[in-house]
């Protein structure tokens, strides 16, 4: 069955997409509103879904893992995915330097790197080097924080 | 001449290459942003100095955006994602110093060959751009997207796919004709469309950071077996056709307003690729393959300028901002600028000839510099890589919601590589979706519902049927190829 996952998952974000075109105007006469292109791409791609799972079908192999690095763990995968999505959250609450600071030190903990003080001053620097240029020279405003 | 050839002016110039190398390079920072921020700082110059300034900026961020493309998979601009494709993939091969040289002769000879189109052939590709209507823009728009073809490594229906799904992606925001809001559920930072530059960040940078590969990479500079800044004869005779293709075709996209340097990389690629010859490797470090987009991308720079020298019209974003630049220091650019600023003008040309030569000696020069970045210890790499993603990501417009964007983007690209789907149609579709769809839409209305409008104009007839053909060929490529 796990062959027939992705035509699945398309399929799905086919039919998800219809229904929501659904709702948008048709438009006037022969004129096209703003339904006819994502319906017309969401039925197209509904097809295509249809026929991945029939090529997936014929296959005797697994569709699931060409061409990728599946072997790999996911360890990384899900700490750094984790920890971008706090680096999301703090930022404005801690401000650039200090979030920035926290986060470089903790992708390298999470990465291995086994010196805390040194991946915690590497973050600095860093932090305070991007910051400098952000929005000293390039006139780009950061959260500021209660740190930053 | 003396114009643009005082100390002043070569000063100027050479400050604006290397400030646009480094911003090009940096996810999240334009040229436009770079180029605006400098125009104020310039009124205390002369024109010519301010010009050169700005002139180098614009060359240096086009050029500037592929290092990091080459060495991380990140591409620092949108045009530079095309590059991924071979330099990355050279990189990995331990050849990064190969994939630096080729692109940088690649696009100093595009940008020459672009100035040299746009010194010879201003008002004929001018009168050529400005003829083009809704019905030729969506030729146009059809004819990149017959590059999913090309760029669909492996398998071609999850190309296909991947394409699709990036279509349907780039109809999120408002309606581009009736301005109705389409995919939104209640977002507000949707609304002007599904944002480019996280996707970008998100399926390149931030996914080959989540896979991983970047470990396997630490001191590959030292294997390199190319040891030289310069491309080897070898690679010069190797790609010397394909750099002339693809500056032409770089430079006539150049100048049709709104199609810009990304739309000219991909189209530059997908040229080579389709006229890829026994032994060529496109798609694993094919030098064809780096030097067709760069070669494209930095000749639209100077197709950009043939607008707005002749008839004072943007072909991209930052020569609207260079407009602005003219007009503060009190010159009109159009078809007045020749006649009437003939000294000016000439000097603006040879500003922009020497700013691509100027960019090629930089990038030579910084070469070395550049490949100690991959001596690095990987982790270290990694998390600033990441970093920068997401900084990139907010500083586009200081909207947490761009982070947010390019995290479940970084998500996706990781999850289309573990499926075996290619991320570049779908970076094709979101660019080429809203061009596509505003044109053809519009279009439509002008004809009031007649689809003959696309064949019945001669442009737009031979873009769709050059799409066709593409198509056509590319399907009996990877068919024969198949059956070998």
């Amino acid at each position: 069955m796990a062959r027939f996952f992705p035509m699945a998952v398309w399929l799905a974000l086919a039919g998800f997409a219809v229904l929501s075109a659904w709702r948008f105007p048709s438009g006037a006469g022969m004129v096209p509103g703003p339904r006819m292109v994502p319906m017309a791409l969401a039925i197209l791609l509904a097809i295509m879904a249809v026929i991945l799972g029939v090529a997936a079908s014929r296959l005797a192999v697994s569709v699931t893992t060409v061409g990728g690095r599946a072997d790999r763990p996911g360890r990384d995968l899900i700490g750094l995915t984790s920890l971008m999505a706090l680096y999301a959250v703090f930022l404005p609450l801690l401000g650039f330097i200090s979030t920035s600071a926290l986060f470089v030190a903790a992708a390298l903990r999470l990465l291995g790197y086994p010196h805390l003080v040194r991946a915690l001053a590497f973050g600095l620097v860093v932090g305070f080097s991007l910051y400098g240029f952000f929005e000293g020279l390039m006139g780009v405003p950061l959260p500021k924080g209660w740190l930053g | 001449m003396d114009l643009g050839a005082s100390p002043a002016v070569l000063l100027c110039l050479l400050a604006g290459v290397v400030a646009g190398i480094i911003v090009g390079a940096l996810p999240g920072l334009s040229a436009t942003m770079a180029v605006a921020l400098m125009v104020p700082f310039t009124f205390e110059l002369s024109i010519m100095p301010a010009l050169a300034l700005l002139i180098g900026i614009y060359c240096g961020a086009v050029y500037g955006g592929s290092i990091p493309a080459i060495l991380f998979r990140m591409p620092g601009t949108p045009a530079s994602a095309a590059t991924i494709i071979d330099g990355h993939a050279l990189a990995e091969r331990g050849e990064a110093r190969r994939a630096l040289a080729v692109a940088a002769f690649a696009a100093l000879c595009g940008g020459v060959l672009g100035t040299l189109i746009l010194i010879v052939l201003t008002p004929q590709v001018s009168r050529f751009a400005l003829s083009f209507g809704p019905p030729e823009y969506f030729g146009l728009a059809i004819f990149g997207l017959s590059m999913i073809i090309s760029v669909s490594e492996g398998s071609l229906l999850k190309g296909c796919i991947v394409a699709t799904f990036g279509l349907l992606l780039s109809t999120v925001g408002m309606d581009p004709i009736a301005g109705y809001p389409r995919f939104l559920f209640g977002s507000v930072s949707l609304m002007e469309g599904m944002p480019f530059i996280p996707a970008l960040i998100g399926l390149f940078a931030i996914a080959e950071v989540l896979m991983g590969s970047g470990q396997e990479r630490k001191g590959d500079a030292s294997v390199s077996a190319h040891v030289s800044a310069f491309p080897s004869n070898q690679d010069v005779r190797r790609c010397g056709w394909t750099i002339i293709r693809s500056g032409s075709l770089g430079t006539f996209v150049g100048a049709t307003p709104g199609a810009g340097s990304d739309i000219a990389a991909f189209l530059g690629y997908s040229a080579a690729r389709q006229r890829a010859q026994a032994g060529d490797c496109f798609g694993q470090g094919e030098v064809k393959g780096i030097a067709a987009p760069e070669a494209a991308k930095t000749a639209s720079t100077s197709g950009a300028m043939i607008p707005l020298l002749s008839l004072g019209l943007p072909g991209d974003s930052v020569t609207a901002v260079l407009i602005g630049a003219f007009v503060l220091h009190g010159v009109q650019p159009g078809p007045l600028l020749f006649s009437q600023h003939a000294g000016l003008a000439y000097a603006i040309l040879v500003t922009i000839l020497l700013a691509h030569v100027l960019v090629y000696f930089v990038s030579v020069a910084s070469t070395r510099l550049v490949l100690q970045v991959l001596r690095l210890d990987s982790r270290f790499l990694r998390a600033v890589i990441l970093l920068l993603s997401l900084l990139g990501a907010f500083a586009l417009r200081n909207n947490l919601a761009d982070v947010w964007l390019a995290i479940c983007f970084g998500l996706v690209g990781v999850l289309l590589r573990r499926g075996g789907y290619p991320a570049a149609p779908l970076l094709l579709a979101l660019i080429l979706g809203p061009l596509a769809e505003e044109n053809f839409r519009r279009a439509l209305t002008l004809s009031a519902g007649e689809y003959t409008i696309f064949w019945t104009r001669p442009i737009s007839a031979v873009l769709l049927a050059l799409a066709l053909a593409s198509v056509a060929f590319g399907l009996w490529r990877s068919r024969s190829a198949a059956g070998k």
